[in-house]
C-alpha cells in the first residue's frame, strides 16, 4: 500500500523492523486429554506452525498468503498472543510479546489489533455498535463515558458509517458494513499494527473492493503496519509490499509483492499464481501449470521439503536417466505405496484369478494403469521388481526397491530460507550452508551406493518445468 | 454448435419466496438459452437468485420456495414421446416444459437428463454409506430408467417401502449389484480418482474436498445425463485444487459433449470455462451474451462494476473501482418499479425510473443488456443528480475518497 | 451486561409461536394459574388448609354422591349400615381422612412446589452455569476436572441421590411469615408458610448437571467466535469476557432448559414429599402420600393433588416448548445475506 519503491533491501540498512518473528512454532497435541493419557495413546503433534521466520517492517502490509490449514491464521493469532506458541519468538517493538505481563501486556494489547474474516462472528449479537467500538477503551480505561462515545461517533465516521447507527445492533448491517465496525473496533486504540485475517474473504467483490480500499486509506492516514494474512492472491497482489509464502506450516517463499508475482521462485508459489483464474477472455487459452494431488496431512508431513509430494520439479536423483515425466509416475506411484493407497489385495480381487498364479498380468496391469510407458533396461527392472514384490504382498519390500533407486535429495534434506530479500526455501535456489553441506553429504552417500559413476551433482535443472509433466493430474 | 435450437430454453422464470418478511421475489422473469453442448455461465453476487435459478430447473426448491411463472422448455424427443400422452400441453414438438410436467416425472429425469454438483460436497455424500456405494446407487437409478424408458413406473422402481424398510433392518446390507459397483469404481477413475478400486470402498470422511468433489462428479455423470448444472463447484476448494477440478469438468465436456450450465460468482472461473455468460443482479439476468462480449465490452453499468471490483493478478493497479452500496432487498413491497440497479448505478439517467426491457447491444449478435444504455449513450444533461435514492438514508461518506462519498452512502440501504 | 436479553426479533417470534400454537395458550393459561393460586391462597382458600373437622371427613368433591357400607356396632352388634356422603361447595374438591378442605390444601400445596421448583432451578443454575461456563471456557484440565465430576454425579440415579442427601442434611425448614396475614388482610390461615431448605438444595443438586452440561457447550461454541478473540487481543479480562459476552450468549437455551428443569424438579419435589421428606405437610406429594391408603374408598384424596401435579408439570413443559421453538430458530437472527 505504501509504494515501497525505497524500501532497500538490504536488512542491515533498514531501520529496526516493527515485528520480528523468529522460529515460531505452534503444535496441537491429538490424544492428549486426561482419558488418553490414562490409557497410554500416544498423543500426535500437528504442525500447525513449524519454526517459521520473517519481519515486518514500519509502515508496510505484508501479506501471508497459503491454502486453508497451511497455518497462517495460527500464525496470525499466535504473534498476538492469542493463542501460546510451542516455541520461538515474537519481537514487537524489540521486545518479545511471549515475556511480557501486566501493563506490558496490556500495552501491546494496545498497540496490536486484529479485524477478523468472518462479518457475523465477529461482532458480538447481543452488544450495540456503540457498545461493540467502545469496548477497546472501556477496558483500557480511556477517558469518561461521555467521552467514548464521541470517539466511536468519530471512528465511524471514518469508516465510513454514520454516527447515528451506534444504537443499531449487528444483525441490523450488512456484511460489508459489519466489516467496517469491526475495523473501527481495531482502531479505538490507535494502535500501530493490524493483523487482517481475511478481512474480505466472506464479502462479495464489490463489497470487497470497498473494505480494500478502505484499508487502504485508513493506512494512510494512520500511519499503520498491516500483516494480511489470505488465501486470495490478487487481493495479496493488490494490497501488499511485500509477501510470505505459507505451505503446511512452513514459509517457502518470502519477498517484496512485485518480485513475487513477477518471478515467483518456488514452485509453489508458482503453482498457486498459475491456478488463479483470471477474469479476462484470454483465460481460457493460457498455458495452465497447475498440481496433481492434494495437500498432505499436516499429522504426517512428507519428510525433507514438504512440497516434494506436488512438486513438478522435484530434483532427480544423481545419475538417473529417466524422463521428468516418467520421474514423476514413480513419485506418485511411491506416494501411492508410502500411503498404503495400492492395497495387492484388492488387486487380486479384481484379476478374477483365484490361486493368485499369473504375476505377469498382475504386473501388466499396474505397469499400464501407472506408466504411460515402459521403462528401459535397469529402471524397467527395477519398476517391475516392486510390482512383483507387491503381488506377493510385501508392500515394504516394494517401497525400499524404489527408495534405494529413485530417492530425490528433496525427500532427505529440509530447505531453507536465507537471509536476503526473496529467498525461497527450495533446494533449486540459494540455500544455507547448513543445508548444503546436507545436500553435498546425501549425495556422497548415494553415488556410493549406487555406484553408478555418474560425475555430476544432483540434476538441478531449473528449467521451466516441460509442458506435459504438471497439467494433467491424473 | 447449434443443431436443433437449443437443448435449454427458459423464459419468464419466476421464482417467490413466501416468508414471514413478505414475498421475496429470488427469480424476477429470466430467460435464457442454452445450446446444447455449450459451457453457459450465470454470475452473480450472493442474493442475486444464482443459485435459485438452478435450483427452479431442477425443481429442488424447498418450501418457502416457489416457482410462481414461466416456462423451461427442454429438448429430447424421446422425453417428448413418453410425456406426450399424459400431459398434451407440456410438449411441443421435441421440447417438453418441464414446469408443466408432474412432481414424480420431474423428480425421474434428475439424474439421467440433469444432474447437479453443489458447493459443499462434505453435505452432498451422506457420512454412513462409502462412496462407492452412493455412486452405484446413482448408476442403478440410471439404469431403471434405460430399462423402460417409456415407462415412469419402472424409473421409480426400487424405492418402494420394501427397501426402504430392508435399508433399516441391514444397514450394512449390499443393495447394490456387483455390475454397479464396477461402474461406480470406473467413474472414479474417469474424474482421476487415484487407486479407484480402494477408494470407492471408503466413506466420505476419508476423502479430501478436492477428491469429494471429484466423487460428486462422478456420481453426476453416472446416469450420463444431458445437462449438467455446476453450483459454485470450485468455492470451497484452495485454488490449487480449483484449477484441478475445474480442469476435469473442462476434459469431461470435452469427451462427452455434455451441456454444463456453471453457477458461480467468481468471474474467473466464468473466463476460465463459459462460452456465453449471463449476469445476475436482483433476480435478473441484466446482460448476457458471448464470454468475449460481456468481458471485453460490457454495457450494463453493473457489468462494469463487478468486473472493475476484481483485483488483478498482473501488476497491481492503483485503486480498485467498487460498486456503492449492497445487492438491494428482494422484498416485493420494497422493489421499485424501475432499474433495480439505478440507486447504485454511476450512470443513472431520468430513463431508469421506468424498468428497461431487454435490449440488443450493437455488434454482438445475442449480446443483450436490461439498460438503456445499450441504446443509446449515457445522456450527462438527463442524469439523476447524486443522493437522488437516498431519502432518509443516514450514511455518512468515506471520508478519505470524495468520489467513494456516493458508493458508501447507500450502504446502508439494506439496514432498515 | 450491556445487550438486551430478548431482542426485537426474539420478541416476535414468541409473539408468532403463541398465536400460532394452541398448546402454548394451554402452557401459559397453566402456569398462570398456578402463580396465581400459589399467590394469593390464603385469599383464594375458602379453609385453613391445616384445620381438621372429624365429622367432616373423607368428604366427597362437589356434586359427587358417594354410597359406602360401613361397619357400625348397633347395640353391641356388628351391622352393616348403607352412609350416603353428598360433596358439597363448602368443600370443592372434598376433604380428607382428618377433615381438611383439599381444595385450600391444593391451593397452599402449590406454594411449596412453586418455590421449591423456583429456588431449586435458580441453584441448579446458579451451580451449573458457573461450573460449565468454567469449563467450557478455560477448557483442559480445567474442564476435565469439572466435567469428570458432573459426569459422577450424573451416574447417580436422582432419587437415590436426593434421598442419601435428604439424610445426610435432615429435613430442614424455614418458616416464612405469610404477608398477607401479617398485614392482617385475611384471617384464619397459617401465620407461617414452611419452605423446606433442605428439599430446594437437594433438587438443585440433583440437576445442576444438566445445566453445567449445557452451559459448558456453549461456553465451548461462544470462546471460539471471532468477537471473542477480539476482546482477548484488545486486553479483556476472562471475568469480562465470560460476563459480557460468554454468558449473555448462551443465556437463551439455559433459560429454555430452566423452564423445563422446574418442571422436573416438581416432580422430583412431590416424589421426595411423598416419601416423607419434605419437612412441611402442606405439600402436593405428602397429600398423595396421606390419600395413598384411601384409594379404594376415598379416591380423590389422593387424585386432586395428583391432578394438580399433573396439572402443573404439563403447563409448564408447554411453556418450555413454546419457548424452545420461538428462541431456537431465529436464536442469532444470524441470516443476514442472501433469501
Amino acid at each position: 500500500m505504501t509504494d515501497g519503491s525505497d524500501t532497500t533491501d538490504d536488512a542491515s540498512t533498514d531501520a529496526e523492523p516493527l515485528v520480528r518473528v523468529r522460529n515460531l512454532e505452534k503444535y496441537f497435541w491429538e490424544n492428549d486429554s486426561l482419558f488418553d493419557r490414562l490409557f497410554g495413546e500416544g498423543k500426535t503433534a500437528v504442525k500447525a506452525v513449524d519454526g517459521i521466520s520473517f519481519d515486518i517492517r514500519r509502515g508496510e502490509t505484508l501479506g501471508l498468503v497459503g491454502e486453508s490449514g497451511c497455518g497462517k491464521s495460527t500464525t496470525g493469532e499466535t504473534m498476538l498472543r492469542l493463542q501460546e506458541p510451542t516455541g520461538g519468538r515474537v519481537e514487537f517493538e524489540g521486545e518479545n510479546i511471549y515475556d511480557l505481563d501486566g501493563a506490558d501486556l496490556q500495552a501491546f494489547r494496545r498497540e496490536a489489533q486484529v479485524v477478523f474474516q468472518d462479518p457475523f462472528s465477529s461482532l458480538d449479537p447481543r452488544m450495540t455498535v456503540g457498545d461493540i467500538i467502545t469496548q477497546p477503551l472501556e477496558i483500557h480505561g480511556v477517558g469518561t463515558a461521555a467521552e467514548r462515545e464521541e470517539r466511536a461517533r468519530e471512528l465511524l465516521g471514518h469508516v465510513g458509517l454514520s454516527a447515528d447507527q451506534l444504537d443499531r445492533y449487528p444483525h441490523e448491517f450488512s456484511g460489508g458494513q459489519r466489516q467496517r465496525v469491526g475495523i473501527a473496533r481495531a482502531l479505538a486504540l490507535e494502535p500501530e499494527f493490524i493483523v487482517l485475517d481475511e478481512p474480505t474473504s466472506a464479502l462479495d467483490v464489490s463489497v470487497q473492493a470497498q473494505v480494500l480500499n478502505l484499508l487502504d486509506d485508513l493506512q494512510e492516514e494512520f500511519d499503520l503496519t498491516y500483516l494480511l494474512i489470505s488465501h486470495d492472491l490478487s487481493v495479496i497482489n493488490h494490497v501488499c509490499d511485500r509477501v510470505a509464502v505459507m505451505y503446511l506450516g512452513e514459509l517457502v517463499e518470502v519477498g517484496p509483492a512485485a518480485d513475487l508475482f513477477a518471478e515467483p521462485k518456488h514452485p509453489y508459489t508458482e503453482a498457486l499464481l498459475e491456478s488463479v483464474p483470471r477474469a479476462s477472455t484470454d483465460e481460457r487459452d493460457r498455458e495452465r501449470q497447475t498440481i496433481s494431488g492434494d495437500v498432505p496431512s499436516p499429522r504426517n508431513p512428507p519428510s525433507g521439503c514438504s512440497f516434494r509430494t506436488r512438486c513438478p520439479v522435484v530434483i532427480r536423483p544423481p545419475g538417473l536417466d529417466v524422463p521428468r515425466s516418467a520421474y514423476r509416475e514413480i513419485v506418485q506411484y511411491r506416494t501411492l505405496l508410502e500411503n498404503g493407497r495400492l492395497d495387492p489385495e484388492s488387486r487380486w480381487e479384481q484379476l478374477d484369478d483365484p490361486d493368485r498364479t499369473n504375476t505377469r498380468a498382475f504386473v501388466d496391469g499396474l505397469y499400464d494403469e501407472l506408466f504411460t510407458e515402459r521403462f528401459d533396461g535397469d529402471d524397467d527392472a527395477v519398476v517391475t521388481e516392486s510390482f512383483e514384490a507387491l503381488a506377493d504382498g510385501d508392500v515394504e519390500e516394494a517401497i525400499e526397491l524404489l527408495r534405494s533407486r529413485y530417492e530425490s535429495v528433496c525427500e532427505v534434506v529440509n530447505p531453507e530460507l536465507v537471509d536476503e530479500p526473496h529467498p525461497s526455501a527450495c533446494l533449486r535456489d540459494d540455500q544455507p550452508g547448513s543445508v548444503r553441506t546436507a545436500v553435498d553429504e546425501w549425495e556422497g552417500a548415494s553415488t556410493a551406493v549406487d555406484a553408478t559413476g555418474s560425475t555430476g551433482g544432483a540434476d538441478v535443472d531449473v528449467a521451466a518445468p516441460d509442458g506435459g509433466t504438471a497439467d494433467a493430474d491424473r | 454448435m447449434t443443431r436443433n435450437g437449443p437443448i435449454l430454453r427458459v423464459e419468464g422464470l419466476e421464482t417467490r419466496f413466501f416468508t414471514e418478511e413478505g414475498q421475496v421475489n429470488a427469480v424476477h422473469g429470466v430467460d435464457m438459452e442454452i445450446d446444447d453442448g455449450e459451457v453457459f455461465g450465470v454470475v452473480g453476487e450472493s442474493g442475486s437468485g444464482k443459485s435459485v435459478t438452478a435450483l427452479s430447473l431442477l425443481g429442488l426448491l424447498e418450501s418457502p420456495g416457489r416457482v410462481t411463472g414461466g416456462e423451461i422448455w427442454y429438448r429430447s424427443a424421446e422425453l417428448a414421446d413418453s410425456v406426450a400422452e399424459e400431459t398434451p400441453t407440456a410438449v411441443d414438438g421435441d421440447y417438453v416444459n418441464l414446469l408443466g410436467l408432474p412432481d414424480r416425472v420431474r423428480r425421474t429425469l434428475r439424474g439421467t437428463h440433469f444432474s447437479m454438483i453443489f458447493q459443499d460436497p462434505m453435505s452432498s455424500f451422506n457420512p454412513s454409506l462409502t462412496v462407492g456405494e452412493q455412486i452405484a446407487e446413482a448408476v442403478e437409478a440410471q439404469q431403471r430408467a434405460r430399462s423402460n424408458p417409456r415407462s415412469v413406473a419402472s424409473r421409480t422402481q426400487g424405492y418402494g417401502l420394501s427397501q426402504y424398510l430392508m435399508s433399516f433392518v441391514s444397514s450394512s446390507r449390499k443393495y447394490v449389484s456387483e455390475e454397479s459397483r464396477d461402474r461406480a469404481v470406473e467413474l472414479l477413475e474417469m474424474v482421476g480418482i487415484p487407486d479407484p478400486v480402494l477408494r470407492a470402498e471408503e466413506y466420505p470422511h476419508e476423502y479430501s474436498g478436492g477428491m469429494l468433489q471429484r466423487a460428486m462428479v462422478a456420481q453426476a455423470l453416472a446416469g450420463e445425463p444431458n445437462v449438467l448444472i455446476a453450483d459454485e463447484p470450485t468455492t470451497a476448494l484452495d485454488v490449487t485444487i480449483q484449477a484441478q477440478v475445474l480442469d476435469l469438468l473442462d476434459e469431461i465436456q470435452a469427451e462427452t459433449g455434455m451441456t454444463i450450465l456453471i453457477i458461480t460468482h467468481n468471474l474467473g472461473v466464468v473466463a476460465r470455462m463459459c462460452d456465453r455468460v449471463g449476469v445476475m443482479y436482483a433476480g435478473e439476468i441484466v446482460e448476457r451474451g458471448a464470454l468475449a462480449d460481456v468481458f471485453d465490452s460490457p454495457v450494463h453499468p453493473y457489468t462494469q462494476g463487478l468486473l472493475g471490483s476484481v483485483p488483478d493478478l498482473g501488476g497491481s493497479s492503483g485503486r480498485l473501482q467498487p460498486i456503492a452500496g449492497n445487492v438491494p432487498s428482494l422484498l416485493d413491497h420494497e422493489m421499485p418499479d424501475r432499474c433495480y440497479f439505478a440507486d447504485r448505478c454511476p450512470k443513472a439517467m431520468e430513463a431508469c425510473l421506468r424498468k428497461p426491457p431487454e435490449l440488443p447491444v450493437d455488434g454482438a449478435a445475442g449480446h443483450t443488456a436490461k439498460c438503456y444504455l445499450a441504446e443509446e449513450p449515457f445522456d450527462e444533461s438527463t442524469a439523476l443528480p447524486d443522493g437522488y435514492f437516498e431519502g432518509g438514508s443516514t450514511d455518512a461518506a468515506d471520508p478519505a475518497d470524495a468520489s467513494g462519498a456516493a458508493e458508501v452512502a447507500s450502504d446502508g440501504g439494506e439496514s432498515e | 451486561m450491556s445487550g438486551r436479553i430478548l431482542s426485537d426479533r426474539v420478541r416476535r417470534s414468541l409473539k408468532r409461536e403463541f398465536s400460532r400454537s394452541l398448546m402454548a395458550k394451554i402452557g401459559l393459561f397453566l402456569v398462570v394459574l398456578m402463580v396465581t393460586m400459589a399467590t394469593f391462597a390464603p385469599f383464594l382458600a375458602p379453609h385453613d388448609p391445616t384445620q381438621q373437622g372429624l365429622d367432616e371427613s373423607n368428604l366427597p368433591p362437589a356434586g359427587v354422591t358417594q354410597t359406602s357400607e360401613e361397619f357400625r356396632m348397633v347395640d353391641g352388634e356388628r351391622t352393616t349400615v348403607t352412609v350416603e356422603r353428598e360433596g358439597s361447595l363448602e368443600h370443592p374438591l372434598g376433604t380428607d381422612a382428618l377433615g381438611r378442605d383439599l381444595f385450600s390444601r391444593v391451593l397452599f400445596g402449590a406454594r411449596t412446589s412453586l418455590m421449591v421448583g423456583l429456588f431449586g432451578t435458580l441453584f441448579a443454575v446458579g451451580t451449573g452455569v458457573s461450573v460449565g461456563l468454567t469449563a467450557g471456557y478455560y477448557g483442559g484440565r480445567t474442564d476435565d476436572v469439572l466435567m469428570r465430576f458432573a459426569d459422577i454425579m450424573l451416574a447417580f440415579p436422582a432419587l437415590v441421590l436426593a434421598i442419601a442427601l435428604v439424610g445426610l442434611l435432615g429435613p430442614l425448614t424455614i418458616l416464612i411469615p405469610d404477608p398477607f396475614v401479617q398485614l392482617g388482610l385475611v384471617t384464619g390461615m397459617p401465620a407461617n408458610f414452611v419452605f423446606p431448605i433442605t428439599l430446594t438444595i437437594v433438587v438443585g443438586v440433583v440437576n445442576w448437571v444438566w445445566f453445567a452440561r449445557i452451559a459448558r457447550g456453549e461456553a465451548l461454541s461462544i470462546r471460539q467466535q471471532e468477537y471473542v478473540k477480539a476482546a482477548r487481543s484488545l486486553g479483556a479480562s476472562d471475568w469480562t469476557i465470560l460476563r459480557q459476552h460468554i454468558l449473555p450468549n448462551s443465556l437463551t437455551p439455559i433459560i429454555v432448559l430452566a423452564t423445563i428443569q422446574v418442571a422436573a424438579i416438581i416432580l422430583l419435589e412431590s416424589s421426595l414429599s411423598f416419601l416423607g421428606f419434605s419437612g412441611t405437610s402442606l405439600s402436593w406429594g405428602f397429600d398423595i402420600a396421606q390419600g395413598r391408603q384411601y384409594l379404594g374408598t376415598s379416591w380423590w384424596i389422593a387424585s386432586m393433588p395428583g391432578l394438580a401435579i399433573v396439572a402443573a408439570v404439563v403447563g409448564i413443559n408447554l411453556l418450555g416448548d413454546w419457548l424452545r421453538d420461538a428462541l431456537d430458530p431465529g436464536l442469532e437472527g444470524e441470516h443476514g445475506g442472501g433469501m
